[in-house]
């Protein structure tokens, strides 16, 4: 069965095809990020009207690269939320579309379905039950899975999400967008003892974050070092590396409690945070004294992508979901929400599957 | 015969035409932010689902613009994945021209007329263009554009114009040299469908067609009104 994957939810236009016998075939990514660093966010509008340009050559890049006709593809695929309403418009009419032509079957899919499942586009991927934690611009949650649709809500943040603190301090320290990279990048060069950032939440019980607080510090210690003055690279070096570990203090921190909490020994990370290399080496080293293993998705597919969707619709429509004539595109949704698949649905993945 | 399916959601009003050996059918709804369901639940109406060319159509027509951006782009996503499914070409039709059309097949404005096509751009502005018919079809004669009522210029050699559509109601607002050269006006227009594919069958016959890929909005309205890092923080 081939699913065509199409994620249209932020700045990033992917599509991907999936063989639910072969594996990915074959994914295509337009990043945005040139066009919205000059506003130093997102701007939904130009999102919008880059999806309607992008999508279709990306289709014909997907094809091309796995060999394949249009008419070949069983099913499709879309991001319907959560994400910019204009941004999902966009992919979901266009799938809706595409499927009516070709007269197949269409889904909408959880853009955060589709990061949490990602991992399994690897050869070693996890079994359930796991701990995720997904971590982006928009998100960070900790989630318990154990089967496709099987989700329970164990801790999220209370207000911005991680990867919007590294946004906005990464803003404070004069650094463009997006920001993680740029204060990881920089917290390399930093002297790890001169600031100390406080590690929010991780005293009290519970599984929740919050991470305003985190950019408050930063920003009175960007305050208090520009003085009068200009604020020197090594103080930005400095404060990026405080700021880093404190993020990744606290969400191994958390991490760790939940997978304690559900008995559990294997975590996956996904989402755009989940490619930080210190938060990565942090966890390695802090489950390993667990015995617990950790999974993530490779590089590319940590941040937003095709392919993830393309997988993660390719299980539920083997399972013969479909949207009714009433889907509509979701900004807001619970993944809790969603429905749950049967246990033994097929994954639909064989070894040995061709890899991009 | 040639066979057209036409999609026009620029505007509050949502429908989806087909011209088939002749006939025209349509299903026209006015639904506010409900375009992108309602509009499949029109073609299911109009039309089974699959290969477009087995049901007679030779090309997809849409309703390019302006209008809401968001209305637009549900067009132009639809026609782009139906015209890319079916391997059909697409053709663009301004939503201000169907707009016109619509006025003249009411009979709100008669054949000889020049019309004034207008809609609300939000934020007190207008989108506006300019047509006069010709063998019955709007044939432009300037716009389109996008300004603020007190700032439309019109041709000189306009002395007397019906104004049609949503962006009347702005149209007090005219330079008084302006308001003096409408004489009639019909505020309720809305473009529909049916109306684009007189003019999507002309521009097939000039050969006027697009790929799958080049189908996308015209928004007249370019500048998104977003401050950059470098104006952000200082008072507009």
């Amino acid at each position: 069965m081939l699913i065509l994957g199409i994620e249209t939810s932020c700045d990033e236009t992917g599509l991907a095809l999936y063989d639910t016998a072969r594996g990915l075939l074959a994914h295509a990514l337009f990043s945005q990020v040139d066009v919205h660093v000059e506003y130093g966010g997102v701007v939904p509008e130009l999102a919008s009207r880059d999806h309607v340009r992008k999508a279709l050559p990306l289709l014909d890049e997907v094809l091309a690269r796995a060999g394949c006709r249009g008419a070949d593809i069983d099913g499709i695929a879309y991001t319907a939320g959560p994400g910019l309403v204009g941004a999902l418009m966009v992919g979901a009419t266009l799938a809706r579309a595409l499927a009516w032509g070709w007269g197949v079957p269409v889904l909408g899919v959880h853009h955060m379905e589709g990061h949490l499942l990602a991992p399994m586009l690897e050869d070693e991927h996890p079994e359930f039950p796991f701990v995720a934690l997904l971590v982006s611009g928009g998100h960070t949650q900790l989630v318990r899975v154990d089967g496709i649709g099987r989700y329970r809500l164990l801790g999220e943040s209370l207000d911005d999400a991680a990867g919007e603190a590294f946004d906005k301090t990464a803003k404070m320290l004069g650094l463009p967008y997006p920001g993680g990279p740029q204060i990881a990048r920089l917290a390399q060069r930093g002297e790890p003892g001169r600031f100390h950032f406080p590690r929010p939440m991780v005293n009290r019980p519970g599984l929740d974050f919050s991470f305003s607080g985190l950019k408050t510090h930063a920003l009175n210690t960007v305050e208090g070092c520009r003085g009068a003055g200009e604020l020197s690279e090594r103080d930005a070096c400095d404060i990026a590396c405080a700021f880093e570990n404190a993020v990744v203090a606290t969400l191994v921190v958390k991490c760790r409690r939940a997978l304690r909490q559900e008995g559990l020994d294997t975590l996956i990370i996904a989402g755009g945070v989940s490619a930080n290399t210190k938060l990565r080496a942090e966890l390695q080293r802090a489950l390993v004294k667990d015995r617990a293993r950790v999974f993530y998705p490779a590089p590319q597919f940590c941040t937003d992508n095709g392919a993830m969707i393309a997988y993660a619709g390719a299980q539920r429509l083997l399972a013969g979901q479909a949207d009714d004539g009433d889907s509509q595109v979701r900004p807001r949704w619970p993944m809790e929400t969603l429905p749950p698949l049967p246990a033994r649905a097929p994954r639909g993945r064989l070894p040995g599957d061709r890899r991009v | 015969m040639t066979g057209i399916l036409a999609i026009e959601t620029a505007t509050e009003a949502c429908s989806v035409a087909l011209f088939r050996d002749g006939h025209y059918m349509q299903r026209h709804a006015v639904a506010p932010r409900r375009h992108s369901h309602i509009v499949f639940a029109m073609l299911q109406e109009l039309l089974p689902s699959g290969d477009l060319r087995r049901h007679g159509i030779n090309a997809i027509a849409y309703g390019c613009g302006p209008g809401s951006f968001t209305g637009l782009r549900i067009a132009a996503s639809a026609v782009q994945g139906l015209a890319y499914a079916s391997g059909l070409p697409a053709l663009a039709v301004s939503t201000l021209a169907g707009q016109a059309q619509t006025a003249l097949r009411s009979g709100l404005v008669d054949g000889g007329a020049t019309v004034l096509s207008v809609l609300d751009a939000r934020i007190d502005e207008i989108y506006s263009a300019v047509y006069t018919f010709e063998e019955g079809l709007a044939t432009l004669r300037s716009g389109p554009a996008v300004c603020a009522p007190g700032q439309l210029e019109l041709p000189a050699d306009c002395a007397s114009l019906c104004a049609v559509g949503s962006g009347y109601q702005l149209l007090a607002e005219l330079p008084p040299g302006v308001r003096t050269r409408v004489t009639t006006a019909a505020a309720q227009v809305l473009p529909e469908a049916r109306d684009l594919i007189p003019l999507a069958l002309a521009q097939w016959r000039r050969g006027e067609q697009q790929s799958p890929q080049q189908v996308q909005p015209v928004y007249v309205r370019n500048d998104v009104r977003w401050k950059k890092l470098a104006e952000q923080g200082k008072r507009s």
